[in-house]
């Protein structure tokens, strides 16, 4: 792991603490599907969804826009991957948009070193939840 | 009857039986998917009308669109719902799914309803317009899982699944069970018929045998005469010649008498007696024939037992059996052992010689089959064929070395 990636991760935990205070919210809108590519330019764990752990959480320059973007992946033990700040990250997903806040995707696809993760299905539903047999109770919530 | 046979009259019906089985259950289950569907379907708009109703109701308070949801959302059965302004923004929503909200604001028209296949199972979902006394429009986007539906599908399959497992395990006992029965039948009738040809050739044989020993018999006992009417006329240093060829012209006569009565049916004079007796009468006719021989025989019989059947025929086996022993063994003694075994008769005759060779002791039994070398392989035949016409059984049991045991078994009187 390079000292620029070590750097980013600890800047990560810090900025947990602070993003925990942060609404979530956004859901996956099937009809705002966008890609972009871009390399990472920050790697941030917060809480998005109440009662979850920790989002990874990737601010992603878009290379044809210069636009940033921050990509909300999954939570951190469902990514089991190492990821560097500098790396190129092709990401497909559902964007959201509020006017002063900086544009979130929520992933769908997500394409490092040549490997694809698959998220969540086309409509959105998250890969690291369990079949049929693995019933919850309504906990997350938010607005948008 | 032929495996087709059995194969056609049995096999085709259960295999008919099985596919109609199939066909109902099959569209068994889709008219219980069908049926709990519009049930499903039905609960849901009952629900779906009773959020309407509370979600308007929190509107007039005033409540903000995240409380209403809060307020609403408690039924596990509810995998998200949303609720939404007049141009189908999205103002709050719930989700038990982080992120999930499978609505397409493009494509959602009011009132349509419709199934999500998701990984968490099939979702009823409806999008549906809340009444408002003023002008505003609200909607109400609302997803129920039909978990129970599809568990109730799943164990209708199930239970399908395990009365066709048990449908076809009972088939198939029954079909391994039917064929065993028919081959056994067919093993059975293969032997009846072996059986039929074999007492056909005997009969056959008999008529033969019976035919040429009349004949021959005729010319002997003619010959035999010949040679009393020329022993009385030759002078007594010639006469040994003559008592020679007598002796031998009784020899093929006597020879023929055996042959003669093993191959004519056994006719039974029946009547009660001891068993003591018929052995008793074996040992004497044993000693009048040889008696050096009879003075190895052991006699330990029951008294008192009782027999139903032809007591010289019986003697006349025992007799055979009592003889073969006495010829195995040279010195050594032989047992005679007679007893009552529950409802049966049982009577052994035990030699010390040097016992049969496992491949011949099948068949000692055999019409002339025999090991020595002056034997005709008559005795033992007859003995079987007697006790055979008695209902009984006869078996012989010997060990190389260790000498040889007879074993009869005779209905008691």
């Amino acid at each position: 792991m390079s000292n620029k990636a070590v750097v980013l991760r600890f800047l990560a935990v810090l900025v947990a603490g602070a993003a925990a205070a942060q609404p979530g919210g956004q859901f996956y809108n099937v009809d705002k599907e966008v890609r972009i590519e871009g390399p990472v330019r920050e790697i941030i764990l917060e809480p998005r969804y109440k009662g979850t752990a920790p989002f990874l959480v990737l601010g992603v320059e878009d290379s044809a826009s210069a636009k940033r973007y921050n990509v909300e992946v999954s939570p951190s033990w469902f990514f089991g991957q190492d990821i560097h700040g500098g790396e190129k990250v092709k990401v497909v997903g559902s964007l959201s948009e509020t006017p002063r806040s900086v544009p979130t995707i929520i992933a769908r696809e997500l394409q490092l070193r040549g490997e694809t993760f698959k998220l969540r299905d086309k409509r959105g539903f998250p890969n690291w939840q369990g079949g049929p047999q693995r019933k919850r109770g309504i906990r997350r919530f938010g607005s948008s | 009857m032929k495996r087709r046979n059995v194969f056609l009259f049995f096999f085709l019906p259960f295999l008919g039986v099985f596919f109609f089985f199939s066909l109902a259950s099959f569209l068994g289950q889709a008219d219980l998917k069908r049926r709990t569907e519009a049930l499903v379907r039905d609960q849901l708009a009952a629900t779906a009308g009773i959020l309407r109703a509370t979600v308007s109701h929190f509107l007039d308070e005033g409540r903000s669109p995240d409380g209403i949801l809060d307020s609403i959302l408690s039924d596990k059965d509810i995998y998200f719902v949303a609720l939404l302004d007049a141009d189908k923004n999205v103002l709050a929503w719930n989700s038990r799914y982080e992120g999930y909200l499978p609505i397409s604001l493009r494509e959602a028209r009011d009132e349509e309803s419709g199934i999500i296949d998701s990984p968490a199972g099939k979702i009823f979902s409806e999008l549906s317009a809340v009444a408002r006394p003023n002008e505003e429009r609200y909607y109400l986007y609302l997803g129920y899982a039909l978990t129970g539906m599809e568990e109730m599908i799943a164990l209708s399959r199930r239970t399908s699944l395990l009365l066709s497992g048990l449908i076809l395990l009972a088939g198939a006992l029954f079909f391994r069970g039917l064929f065993q029965l028919q081959s056994r039948y067919m093993a059975k009738s293969r032997e009846a018929e072996t059986e039929r040809l074999e007492k056909e050739r005997f009969r056959e044989i008999s008529a033969f045998t019976s035919g040429v020993a009349h004949e021959i018999k005729n010319p002997l006992n003619s010959l035999s005469l010949l040679f009393e009417l020329l022993l009385k006329k030759t002078p007594p240093e010639a006469k040994g010649g003559l008592e020679l060829g007598k002796v031998q012209v009784q020899t093929i006569a006597r020879i023929i008498d055996r042959f003669s009565s093993a191959v004519k049916p056994v006719r039974l004079v029946s009547s009660i007696f001891f068993l003591d007796d018929v052995v008793r009468l074996a040992a004497g006719n044993l000693a009048a024939e040889d008696p050096e021989a009879s003075t190895r025989l052991r006699i330990e019989t029951e008294p008192g037992v009782r027999l139903s059947g032809d007591g010289e025929l019986l003697s006349q086996a025992l007799l055979n059996l009592l003889k073969n022993a006495m010829e195995a063994s040279s010195s050594t003694p032989v047992w005679v052992e007679g007893r009552r075994n529950k409802k049966r008769v049982e009577i052994r005759v035990r030699d010390e010689g040097p016992g049969i060779p496992p491949e011949a002791v099948a068949r000692v039994f055999e019409p002339f089959y025999t090991t020595k070398d002056k034997g005709t392989g008559i005795g033992l035949f007859l003995a079987n064929k007697i006790v055979e016409a008695h209902g009984g059984t006869i078996e012989a049991r010997s060990r190389e070395g260790e000498g040889s045991e007879f074993r009869i078994e005779l209905p008691g009187a």
